[in-house]
């Protein structure tokens, strides 16, 4: 099965990192300006990038820059060879911090090359005996981690009004809002609204809720469950510039990302 | 190092690391400003007009003689900033002790991440082995309000599961500065001592 | 064992001594500074009142950029000298073997071409000492100690007999 589309709609970091996220396997062929280059997953992992008779970490990083061209995406389809052993999210941290790199162009940024996983190593420090007892998953370090999501959030979805980490308590964990808005009254309704439509649903025998979507003539909501954790997030939008399909994807994307910041 | 035997003079060299304005030269103008006279040299700083460091900062702290010999210490910082990559590797060369300043705002620490990896490097490059120089972390600005928690910038760091020295600091307010370099100094003289080198 | 660790004997000092102190008489200099490439002092003579460890680290520094610039430009050998003329010093920074920075600072009276020279001169008899240097076998370990412990306190009673004993646990 093949989907096509074009990188104007959607940049290859986003469609990226949304292969890597959902574990994708398969073939993904960007064409850009004549030249054309394939990246190859395997379970969420990039192994093998290709452009012409190039391949691994350089091309990867070249091909980050193409935004405009068209793309198509195969599953299934394996990689001949393995020529990038670096994870997900180090790459795109790399590529994107080279890209945003306007010094000197010989100097390669210390993002460019792949980061290692384990630095305490690199310096010969010894293991430590003791397990790490501090437990990171305090509320304060949790609203703060989430708090960064979503301010990365907002800069990505356009339109964006207002987005939120809320509980089924009705309280809001972490926000960010563009503008005076009552983050408390708006969650404590988003709430409410979910526990109506879950009734409702049950009623109707129609399974389980995965996300709400409320079109009004001036926005969107969006509502999503962190996984299986009793937290949603909640995004509203302006209608006239947003993009529905844009927030979709962020709202998933970030989903998992949220998921991961919440203790376990 | 280098021992000048005629002088009876043990010359140590430790450099301040880290990403841009994580408080580097604060930590050496502090020091500066808390030695003796008897004990401290001028303080030397390359700036840019924007008061960063340029090439390097640096000063010479003497301790009263050991065993014979009068350690004197030339403190180096560099300048963190991703284009002056050469200049840093040039301050690196011949350090004995590194003192890895680290910045603990919660926005901060991809770059920590990072300048810690480009020290390997660096060093790697300067011809020292990484795991011969006396590595000493210092989390400064734990005078911020929402500063990281030691846990969450040794997990940023990816140094989890290992046994390093780490000082908090707040180097505008004094605070860590003199116990982070006192260790520094320990290190490296253990170092000498077990190693000869 | 670092490298690039220089480390002489007490002979090879005096061997030092002695040719940068015939570059002094020779040029009338008002110093003569030797330092290893990382900014050590190794040697000075002349004014005292001058910040000589500084000097040297700039020194150093300055001699390391310009290395650095005749990378970049292709040149595959170091820039051999570099003269910073001033209007009533002038310091004069030579590379030797590419582990040391030889400074000679002196004033109007003297000629740059017999500075040149008489720099020439002493870094031909400074190398074959800095060869020798190197290719000796590590030094021993300087300090003698029966016990770790006794140099881990030593440097602690050092540096607490400067700044106080203020130790804050962690």
């Amino acid at each position: 099965m093949a989907v096509q589309g074009n990188l104007s709609e959607i940049s290859l970091t986003d469609l990226i990192q949304l292969n890597c996220q959902s574990g994708m396997t398969g073939r993904l062929t960007v064409s850009s300006r004549g030249r054309t280059a394939q990246v190859f997953f395997d379970g969420g992992v990039i192994v093998h990038v290709t452009q012409g008779e190039k391949s691994g970490q350089e091309v990867f990083y070249e091909i980050l820059g193409w935004d405009s061209g068209v793309f198509t995406l195969e599953s299934g389809i394996l990689t001949p060879t393995q020529t990038i052993n670096a994870r997900c999210s180090d790459l795109l941290l790399g590529g994107l911090h080279q890209l945003d790199e306007k010094s000197n162009p010989k100097e390669p940024a210390p993002g460019q090359l792949p980061l290692p996983e384990d630095v305490g190593e690199l310096f010969g420090f010894e293991k430590s005996n003791l397990p790490e007892t501090e437990d990171l998953s305090t509320e304060d370090t949790m609203a703060q981690n989430m708090q960064e999501i979503l301010m990365e959030l907002t800069e990505e979805v356009p339109g964006l009004l207002a987005a939120a980490v809320v509980g089924m308590d009705g309280l809001p964990v972490a926000d960010v809002a563009r503008g005076p808005v009552n983050i408390e009254q708006i969650s404590a309704q988003m709430t409410l609204l979910i526990k109506l439509v879950e009734t409702s649903t049950e009623k109707l025998d129609a399974g389980t809720v995965q996300d709400y979507l409320l079109t009004t003539d001036k926005a969107y909501l969006l509502l999503h469950f962190l996984g299986n954790t009793q937290y949603f997030l909640g995004m509203s939008a302006d209608r006239s510039k947003t993009n529905l399909g844009k927030m979709r994807l962020y709202n998933r994307v970030f989903a998992e990302k949220l998921i991961a910041a919440m203790p376990r | 190092m280098f021992i000048n035997r005629k002088r009876k003079e043990i010359n140590i060299k430790i450099v301040y690391y880290g990403p841009p304005l994580s408080g580097k030269t604060t930590n050496l103008e502090y020091v500066h400003r808390s030695t003796p006279q008897p004990q401290r040299g001028d303080l030397v700083a390359l700036k840019t007009r924007g008061d960063r460091t340029l090439f390097f900062d640096y000063m010479q702290l003497e301790l009263p003689p050991i065993q014979g010999l009068t350690p004197k210490f030339n403190l180096y910082t560099v300048p963190g900033q991703v284009a002056y990559a050469a200049s840093r590797r040039l301050v690196l060369q011949g350090a004995d002790g590194v003192i890895f300043v680290a910045d603990s705002h919660p926005n901060r620490m991809q770059d920590n991440l990072y300048s810690l990896v480009d020290l390997y490097r660096n060093l790697k490059n300067a011809g020292t082995n990484p795991r011969q120089v006396s590595l000493i972390l210092q989390f400064n600005k734990r005078d911020l309000e929402n500063a990281a928690s030691v846990s969450a910038i040794r997990q940023a760091l990816r140094v989890n599961g290992y046994s390093i020295p780490i000082f908090e600091a707040s180097a505008l307010r004094g605070e860590g500065v003199l116990e982070t370099l006192k260790a520094s100094i320990g290190a490296v003289v253990n170092r000498i001592q077990t190693t000869g080198a | 064992m670092l490298p690039k660790g220089l480390d002489f004997t007490e002979n090879q000092m005096e061997q030092i001594e002695s040719i940068l102190r015939q570059l002094y008489w020779d040029t009338e200099a008002q110093s003569i500074l030797l330092a290893d490439i990382t900014g050590q002092l190794i040697s000075v003579l002349g004014e005292s009142n001058v910040n000589t460890s500084a000097l040297s680290a700039l020194a150093a520094g300055n001699l390391a950029a310009t290395r650095e610039m005749a990378r970049l430009v292709g040149e595959p050998a170091r820039f051999k000298l570099l003269l910073h003329e001033g209007e009533q010093r002038s310091v004069y920074l030579s590379d030797v073997d590419g582990e040391l920075v030889l400074v000679a600072i002196f004033g109007q009276r003297t000629p740059i071409g017999l500075v040149r020279l008489s720099t020439q001169i002493a870094i031909q008899k400074l190398a074959p000492i800095v060869i020798d240097a190197l290719e000796a076998a590590p030094h021993q370990s300087v300090f003698i100690s029966e016990e770790t412990d006794s140099l881990a306190d030593g440097i602690k009673e050092s540096w607490d007999s400067v700044f106080g004993n203020n130790e804050t646990s962690t």
